[in-house]
């Protein structure tokens, strides 16, 4: 079998997984979420939205750190108190380009699937295809995917090191935090 | 066949080396692309590009140890060195302070998030 040449996988820091799942009005659920998020200054690295039956169904990450401010801003707005679900330590691993081909996406979940790496989570951008798994599980799941899919020569699946954060809210921003801080 | 000459992205986020290798496509020009400072060097090296579109916050190697290693090695310090810098560095010179107290000299910067047009300016003074 061909493995799929790539330019690159990259690997994630720590993060948590937010997810509203279970809400009646899953839109309204992801609007508000996404929303309380922005306005704390609580960055979301993933976003995910999947389209089930009535509407879209929302998870994202944020990082380590953030997990406990962003639960209690969550289960602290009456819409959504109880709907908040932390999935704690977990990590993305992305590999590009996807060229927009199905065939990337059924090999790319048969080699997790087939190394029984858990999926909590996946969405695609401009150039990644990108999963959320277990933290602990990160460099597996890179190894696995490297059996379907051939990085550059002498190219090492890349780690990111760089974390960003955004300032404090400014008094003087006003109540929603509008702002755009450094990133 | 383009007389355009060759521009290397370099960045670790691959939504953006594609969003601006595309631009750059678009516009005739032969693209390279690298996802940190390590394999830049690798693609300068191997491909010797005109301009280098360059990230500074990298993982292996930063945009700003790249910057210096073009700029002192006789063999490539003719390379365009455009630096991507983050809004927050509110830069307003090419000419850079490192953590260690080290200068870089690049030749031209665009602050993120990316105005592609005036990116687009930026590299057809340079490379077209």
């Amino acid at each position: 079998m061909d493995r799929i040449r790539i330019d690159g996988i990259k690997l994630s820091g720590e993060l948590a997984l937010v997810r509203l799942a279970s809400h009646p009005r899953p839109q309204f659920a992801l609007s508000c979420g996404c929303g309380i998020m922005a306005a704390n200054r609580i960055n979301m690295p993933f976003v995910s939205a999947a389209c089930v039956g009535d509407g879209a169904r929302a998870s994202w990450c944020v990082e380590m750190e953030e997990r406990a401010r962003a639960k209690a801003l969550l289960d602290g707005n009456p819409d959504l108190e109880g709907y908040a679900e932390i999935v704690p330590s977990v990590g993305l691993v992305s590999l590009f380009p996807h060229r927009s081909s199905i065939a990337f996406l059924g090999r790319a979940l048969q080699a997790l699937g087939k190394a029984a790496l858990p999926v909590h989570g996946l969405t695609s951008s401009l150039a990644p295809l990108t999963f959320v798994t277990d933290y602990a599980l990160l460099e597996e799941a890179a190894a696995a995917l490297e059996v379907f899919f051939a990085l550059p020569p002498h190219q090492r699946p890349i780690r990111t090191h760089v974390q960003v954060a955004q300032s404090p809210i400014r008094k003087d921003e006003g109540p929603d935090g509008n702002g755009s801080g450094p990133s | 066949m383009t007389d355009k000459q060759l521009i290397l992205v370099v960045d670790d986020d691959p939504d953006l080396v594609e969003a601006v290798s595309m631009k750059l496509e678009s516009k005739g020009y032969p693209v390279a692309k690298a996802f940190d400072g390590v394999q830049a060097w690798d693609r300068i090296k191997e491909e010797r590009p005109k301009l280098v579109i360059l990230d500074v916050m990298m993982p292996n190697k930063n945009g700003y140890q790249v910057c210096d290693e073009i700029k002192q090695d006789p063999d490539y310090k003719d390379i365009t060195v455009v630096l991507l810098t983050a809004v927050g560095e509110a830069v307003t010179t090419t000419r850079y302070m490192h953590r260690d107290g080290i200068t870089t000299l690049a030749d031209d910067f665009i602050p993120k998030p990316i105005d592609l047009d005036k990116l687009m300016e930026i590299v057809d003074s340079y490379a077209s």
